[in-house]
């Protein structure tokens, strides 16, 4: 009983999704085909070594890393090993966070013009 | 086997097994494009015996993700809905049985129980329409279809068999 229906089942479904296929209207059919074609171009893109999201050939990539990091090192070459180049101040890293996290009085600084004046008043005199 | 000519065989059959998850032919051509897209660009290197599989395999994924996209959709659409206003869209003629034609000849009934399949299957829940169209329609094995529908053999022969069930309700006094 089961398999008798099964297998008219299977024959039924065989009919009616082949006949679904052929009434598949031509708009549909015209655009399966340009997804198809698409995705051929985007293979052949694909197998041929280029890359698909830039455009640029795959080859390419390694090329221009490199020449990214050698003209940065001959910028930072140019600006840094030039003679008489010194950086402008000694301070590292370390003494930002000293500078930062310091609990010093704030008005010193926001009067700082003040006391410059009163140092050189000092001084001339 | 060259890949155009494997995705000229498979297209119309991907299509129409998307639309039946759908029902809706803007997305089911979406999905198949997806499919093809994904296949040509990461598979096609592979064996041709492989892209039928594997073709498969996406194109299922690619159902499931419109069914979850689907789903969070309906949930913010639930919350904000203020009217039930499928009610008033609803054609009561949709649901209404079959007339039985007492004495119908042969092409009809045929006609009358492929009309009454089709939206049998449209009306299965995802997986179970999955395993059906995967058995029955492309005459995958147990095995290709698990591997199709990502799951275990054994629940693609729940999925087959709940399906084959729901559609003997349906179906069993028209064919």
């Amino acid at each position: 009983m089961n398999k008798t229906f099964e297998t008219k089942l299977a024959q039924l479904s065989q009919q009616t999704f082949n006949q679904k296929l052929n009434e598949i209207d031509d708009d549909v059919l015209l655009r399966l085909k340009q997804s198809r074609l698409k995705a051929i171009n985007a293979a052949s893109h694909a197998t041929t070594g280029n890359s698909i999201a830039l455009g640029f050939p795959a080859w390419l990539s390694p090329i221009s890393t490199a020449t990214a990091f050698a003209s940065v090192a001959l910028i930072a070459s140019i600006v840094f090993l030039q003679p008489g180049f010194q950086p402008e101040t000694n301070i590292s890293p370390l003494d930002d966070i000293v500078l930062l996290s310091a609990n010093d009085d704030f008005e010193l600084y926001e009067n700082l013009d003040f006391y410059i004046w009163l140092e050189n008043e000092d001084s001339a005199s | 086997m060259q890949l155009e000519e494997f995705l000229e065989q498979a297209e119309q059959r991907a299509y129409q097994m998307a639309l039946y998850a759908t029902r809706n032919p803007e997305d089911a051509l979406d999905i198949v494009q997806d499919g093809m897209m994904k296949l040509a660009q990461q598979y096609a290197h592979k064996p041709s015996d492989e892209w039928g599989p594997l073709f498969h395999r996406i194109l299922q994924s690619k159902i499931n993700d419109w069914y979850r996209r689907q789903n969070v959709r309906l949930k913010w659409l639930k919350l904000f809905s203020v009217s039930d206003r499928n009610e008033a869209d609803h054609d009561p003629i949709d649901d209404a049985p079959e007339i039985k034609n007492n004495k119908p000849d042969d092409q009809l009934a045929q006609s009358r129980a492929m009309k009454i399949l089709d939206k049998a299957v449209e009306k299965l829940p995802q997986r179970q329409q999955q395993a059906f169209l995967l058995r029955c329609w492309e005459g995958l094995s147990v095995e290709q279809t698990a591997a199709a529908m990502n799951c275990s053999q054994g629940s693609v022969k729940t999925h087959y068999s709940r399906a084959i069930h729901s559609l003997r309700e349906q179906l069993e006094e028209h064919i």
